[in-house]
């Protein structure tokens, strides 16, 4: 696929995801509740040295072949959310994720978020798409803590087995960045990415 | 009542990052930094007389290691040596290593041991004369300094199952820093309870054969080398572009009075091994390798410099 195929096929998805609740049958109204517990693996994928103008993708695979992260953690985490109106949900996400370097130290981070979906398709299968805003504690087994803001994208999709109760598979992209405002530790300035791929058990009404 | 909750609300949301942000020191950056705990950095202990035998500590135990020959055998594998938050141990004699864990997490305990290098016997030393606490040690005219965490000198001396510490000198400044024995105080770097002249910047590393006295210091973008002849009075002998160091780094003076260190550049760039001779002229060997970081430098009984890497084993140094 060359890159003006894969730039129509984005805009086709794009063009699909907008103009299918315009044909599908709504669930939700405004007032609408979903309630959503997830569990699963998180993976962390890059760490950026805003300084060393340096991005180390792959579990923050450096030069010498090591990684800063073993490759697998975990991520859980509660959310509920309210409709404003049938298509767009909002309410609040916290969690607790843990990933461990590679020489074992803990980092673990707390986020608590706030998380606006839209759910284009709706109904037995739901494609629910989420943009999240928020702060994450973290902090490292050996010593140091820090509390960004961040940014979360996520989708996936949710497969609801009878009326009120989904089961569902998502994913998504962590963006937490490290970063300083006085002049002497820009040099610290850097950007976590991390992916969690969650099963996750939702309730709605 | 809107406007109160979203005003405390604020007001919770930046009391919390004040208060989290304030100590904290680039998580994200350190992991980058982080190895495996199969190849954990090595902790420089001393050698010798003869600088024949070098101790450190791994992640496996203490280490007796044949500079030259490269055997490296764990001669103790005690659980104080892998179970430490923060650690510091130094050759009290040819035959014995005293060795400090600093429990932080324990209620502050500073923990002091002794162990018989022939037969690695531990024994648990109690201590008399300390002061708060211990947060560094050095070796002065062969005889082991530690520093306290008021910035109070003190020598070591074990009897029986007591290690005895004795005050040897104090400043009135508030302390900042110890760098191998070259103590930053509120009012400027001492140097066995003398004061120093001539030296600006932030010192990164001290070195001294009992006469010459060399530190590298660091200032905006440069090393600034400085050295003493005798005496406490500093010059500076030369200044290399290309510093942003922030940790602090070994360095020695060989036989011949050149000073060595290793510029370490982080996940940045390759390190690089400098010499110095004695009138300034600077040398350099870029190791063209990442993640070099320079534990100890140590002067070979065959004349050669080696220098114990933190993670990457031993490097025979010429230049």
């Amino acid at each position: 696929m060359n890159k003006k195929q894969k730039i129509t096929s984005l805009l086709l998805a794009l063009v699909l995801i907008v103009c299918v609740p315009a044909f599908s049958a709504t669930y939700y109204d405004n007032g609408s509740q979903r309630f959503t517990i997830t569990a699963g693996p998180q993976l962390p994928v890059s760490v950026t040295d805003f300084s060393g103008g340096k991005t180390y993708v792959g579990w923050g695979l450096k030069e010498n072949g090591e990684t800063s992260f073993k490759p697998v953690g975990g991520f859980g985490s509660l959310a509920y959310q309210v409709f404003m109106n049938p298509y767009v949900a909002i309410g609040g996400e916290i969690g607790y994720g843990f990933n461990f370097y590679n020489d074992d130290t803990l980092l673990t981070n707390v986020p608590m978020l706030f998380k606006l979906t839209v759910v284009p398709l709706q109904g037995k299968f739901e494609i629910p798409l989420s943009l999240g805003v928020g702060i994450s504690y973290m902090s490292v087994s050996d010593g140091g803590a820090y509390l960004p803001f961040f940014i979360s994208f996520e989708t996936g999709i949710d497969w609801y087995i009878t009326d009120h109760w989904g089961l569902g598979l998502k994913s998504g992209l962590w963006v937490i960045p490290e970063l300083y405002m006085q002049k002497e530790r820009f040099d610290q300035n850097a950007l976590l990415t991390v992916v969690p791929i969650t099963l996750s058990v939702t309730y709605r009404q | 009542m809107k406007k109160t909750i979203l005003i405390t609300c604020i007001a919770l949301i930046l009391l919390s990052f004040v208060s989290c942000n304030l100590d904290n020191n680039g998580i994200l950056l350190n992991g980058l930094e982080k190895v495996p705990s199969d190849n954990k950095n090595r902790s420089f202990i001393g050698y010798d007389d003869t600088s024949s035998t070098m101790y450190y500590v791994t992640v496996d135990g203490l280490v007796k290691r044949a500079v030259a020959s490269g055997d490296e055998p764990v001669i103790s594998n005690d659980s104080i040596f892998t179970h430490y938050y923060q650690a510091l141990g130094w050759l009290q004699d040819d035959n014995t290593i005293v060795y400090m864990t600093d429990s932080a997490r324990n209620n502050g305990v500073q923990a002091f041991y002794s162990i018989d290098t022939s037969s690695a016997k531990v024994t648990s030393l109690k201590v008399e004369g300390k002061g708060t606490g211990i947060v560094d040690c050095y070796m002065a005219r062969n005889e082991a300094r530690l520093v306290g965490d008021d910035g109070t000198i003190y020598s070591a001396e074990i009897s029986g199952e007591t290690l005895r510490l004795t005050v040897k000198s104090k400043s009135e400044g508030t302390f900042r820093s110890s760098t191998n024995g070259l103590i930053k105080y509120s009012d400027g770097y001492y140097y066995e309870g003398y004061k120093t002249s001539g030296i600006s910047g932030d010192v990164k590393s001290f070195a001294t054969d009992g006469n010459t006295k060399y530190a590298v210091s660091v200032s905006g973008s440069s090393f600034l080398i400085y050295k003493a002849d005798s005496g406490t009075a500093f010059s500076e002998i030369k200044s290399i572009s290309g510093s942003n160091d922030k940790e602090e780094f070994p360095s020695l003076i060989d036989s011949a009075g050149n000073l060595y260190f290793l510029y370490y550049r982080g996940t940045r760039s390759s390190s690089i091994v400098y010499k110095v001779s004695p009138s300034g002229d600077v040398s350099d060997h870029d190791l063209q390798k990442n993640n070099i970081r320079a534990e100890a430098f140590v002067q070979g009984s065959d004349n050669e410099i080696y220098m114990l890497s933190k993670d990457n084993n031993m490097f025979v140094v010429t230049i």
